[in-house]
């Protein structure tokens, strides 16, 4: 059988089912700000899980969670890199959804972040989300340091020129 | 407040409430082991395939009253069949046969002469062509062995695929195993109930792939041709180098190739079509030798997908040119760093789009797509006109709770036909969250595609953007509420 089994000295938080009840919704949160769809947000989680599942008894619960979110991450990167997602960039942008006014500053911080390449989105998500060092986060995408910085310093800067926050900013004024 | 506290404190109310989804570890170990099915496919495919031909020649045979003196033909007991099934709106539904019966042993009866994996009641599965004939008294065991269990008690709601072991006897009898992926997840076994469906239907497809092994190719041409190629095994990530030069190879993809695979690579999933390029390949191997070496190793550290380009020859020998879009940005030849990856990628496509208008499609349909996300290894190749299973996916933004309606054969064609019509190249993409169905579908050739609703249009795989015409949508938001 494949299906891991429980011996009686297994906590029910040490299996897998146990991490992912435990640790899948704060999974979700992050792949909803890398994909910003709910149902994407879904299949990324999925998939790293899936992706992880094997490794478990081999990892344990102690090291699990650095796997699954690199493995989360990457195929994050490898899905919505533009030029397989075949999307291309426009001047003429189709019509947005209907939101409500509660939801707007969301909305533009969300469009913002959609802005970010691939890349800078995710150490902006692993640093200022799921608040890691910089040196996690380096580890967590398998690049150097120096990377994260440069990332996270041209991330920093085109939010801040951001045409979607700097309205917010204007308004606050 | 710094810039970067306030970005935490924006992320952090930014993202939404999670869905409420109890069977996402389920559902994870679901989708491992159809990964793990999926990687032994090319296997399945290829060897399928010849026991096909192997099963269909015998059966010729028999039904042509067999040829005198052959004996193991005209005594064998013919392989059992599958039951007839009915899909209704992509789903089968429940039969007598599905549930226990009292009459029945609670374990499968030693001695079967076959075995088939079918259709059951749930999702539609892609069946195996043929039959097992080997080590059947193994496989009733592996399901005997699964512990007994009483009436489900915790279901969900998921909807998802099902199956019938059938297993065929010398007298003509026959003895049926039903298994749901899904909801009880519940496997019946004659009178009773057992655990495990996934290892019941696991047990019947690690028996089939070791039968197939087993059995000589008929295929294999008398010069020796070992048929086209088959895939590597992917690597989980590539990103440390997995792939890299081997200095006892060449710098160049030797000449003499039959046949190309394009296969997954590091940063999967990459592209990896179920048909292979068996025309034209020396131009593909032209393109790739005359790709610039790399001198200089001017890298970044960006992450991205890579490929795999099986190179196959008549002696059964492979050679692999692999395509890093990440890192290095380069080509790995044998011993020789080349550069731009893109262009074998871009020759390859061309090449089997070229090879494809040859050719018709298989005659057997692919599976049907499932909702299990997006990046499909196949979907640059797919051309939505050529669809010819689609079906929409949908979250309920409130609940969270997945649904997927198939999308009927007219209906299919009037999208194909608004999208052929008024699909716009480089029409833009604006990422925004609206709740509304994802289109997932797959094409005669068995590419499987995605169309992710962005905003109010669909992102189509080859860069088009279309918003559906009012009779599209209508069509959509029909089948959505019957969903």
């Amino acid at each position: 059988m494949e299906q891991a089994v429980m011996s009686p000295d297994t906590r029910a938080d040490e299996t897998f089912d146990g991490f992912v009840a435990a640790r899948g919704d704060a999974l979700w949160r992050s792949a909803w700000l890398l994909t910003t769809d709910h149902q994407l947000a879904e299949d990324l989680v999925q998939t790293a899980l899936a992706k992880s599942f094997r490794a478990y008894d081999r990892i344990g619960p102690g090291g699990f969670e650095p796997y699954v979110r690199r493995v989360m991450f990457t195929t994050y990167i490898s899905w919505w890199r533009r030029k397989w997602r075949g999307e291309r960039p426009t001047e003429v942008l189709p019509e947005t959804g209907v939101t409500g006014p509660d939801t707007d500053a969301r909305n533009d911080l969300v469009a913002a972040l959609s802005g970010l390449p691939n890349g800078q989105r995710a150490v902006v998500v692993l640093r200022y989300f799921e608040d890691l060092t910089e040196q996690q986060t380096a580890d967590v995408l398998g690049i150097k340091v120096g990377t994260v910085k440069s990332q996270c310093s041209r991330a920093l800067t085109t939010l801040r020129s951001s045409p979607h926050l700097r309205r917010e900013e204007d308004n606050n004024d | 407040m710094t810039d970067e506290n306030w970005l935490r404190e924006g992320l952090a109310d930014a993202v939404p409430e999670p869905p409420i989804n109890p069977d996402r570890a389920r559902g994870a170990e679901r989708l491992a082991r159809r990964r793990r099915r999926q990687a032994t496919a090319g296997v399945l495919a290829t060897v399928g395939a010849v026991a096909g031909v192997a099963v269909l020649s015998a059966t010729l045979a028999a039904g042509d009253g067999g040829k005198a003196g052959d004996r193991s033909v005209a005594d064998a007991p013919p392989p059992v069949t599958c039951p007839q099934t009915t899909a209704d709106g992509g789903v089968v539904p429940m039969d007598p046969i599905d549930n226990p019966d009292p009459s029945l042993p609670d374990a499968v009866p030693a001695g079967a002469s076959s075995a088939r994996l079918c259709q059951g009641a749930g999702t539609t599965i892609e069946v195996p062509a043929d039959a097992l004939t080997t080590d059947l008294d193994g496989l009733a065991d592996a399901i005997n062995g699964l512990e007994g269990s009483g009436p489900p008690e915790v279901c969900t709601l998921d909807l998802g695929p099902g199956y019938r072991i059938v297993f065929g006897y010398g007298d003509g009898s026959t003895f049926v195993v039903s298994g749901q992926l899904y909801g009880c997840h519940t496997l019946v076994v004659g009178s009773g109930y057992r655990v495990d469906p996934e290892a019941a239907e696991q047990a019947f497809l690690d028996r089939l792939v070791q039968q197939q092994a087993d059995q000589p190719d008929p295929t294999d041409p008398p010069d020796g041709d070992a048929g086209p190629v088959v895939c590597p095994d992917a690597p989980e990530f590539d990103y440390d180098g997995i792939d890299d030069v081997q200095a006892d190879l060449p710098g160049a993809v030797p000449d003499g190739a039959t046949s190309v695979r394009l296969c997954a690579g590091g940063g999967n999933p990459g592209i990896e079509p179920a048909d292979a390029l068996t025309t034209d390949v020396a131009t593909l191997v032209d393109v790739v030798n005359g790709l610039p070496e790399q001198d200089s190793q001017a890298c970044t550290d960006e992450l991205g997908p890579g490929y795999r380009l099986a190179f196959g020859y008549p002696d059964g020998s492979t050679f692999l040119a692999v395509g890093q879009f990440y890192g290095c940005q380069k080509v790995i030849v044998g011993s020789a760093y080349r550069t731009n990856p893109q262009l074998p990628l871009d020759t390859f496509i061309d090449l089997l789009h070229a090879q494809r208008a040859t050719q018709t499609p298989p005659a057997d349909l692919p599976a049907a797509p499932a909702c299990d996300g997006y990046g499909h290894p196949t979907e640059a190749l797919a051309d939505p006109a050529d669809l010819v299973l689609a079906q929409l996916c949908m979250v309920d933004d409130k609940t969270g709770r997945a649904s997927m309606v198939a999308i009927p054969e007219a209906d299919l064609a009037a999208l194909v036909d608004d999208i052929e019509a008024n699909a716009v190249p480089n029409g833009g993409v604006l990422r925004c969250y609206r709740p509304g169905p994802s289109i997932s579908g797959v094409t005669a050739w068995g590419d499987q595609l995605t169309m992710s609703l962005q905003c109010n249009a669909y992102v189509l795989p080859d860069g088009r953007v279309w918003t559906p015409s009012d009779a599209s949508q209508a069509i959509i938001d029909r089948l959505s509420e019957a969903g």
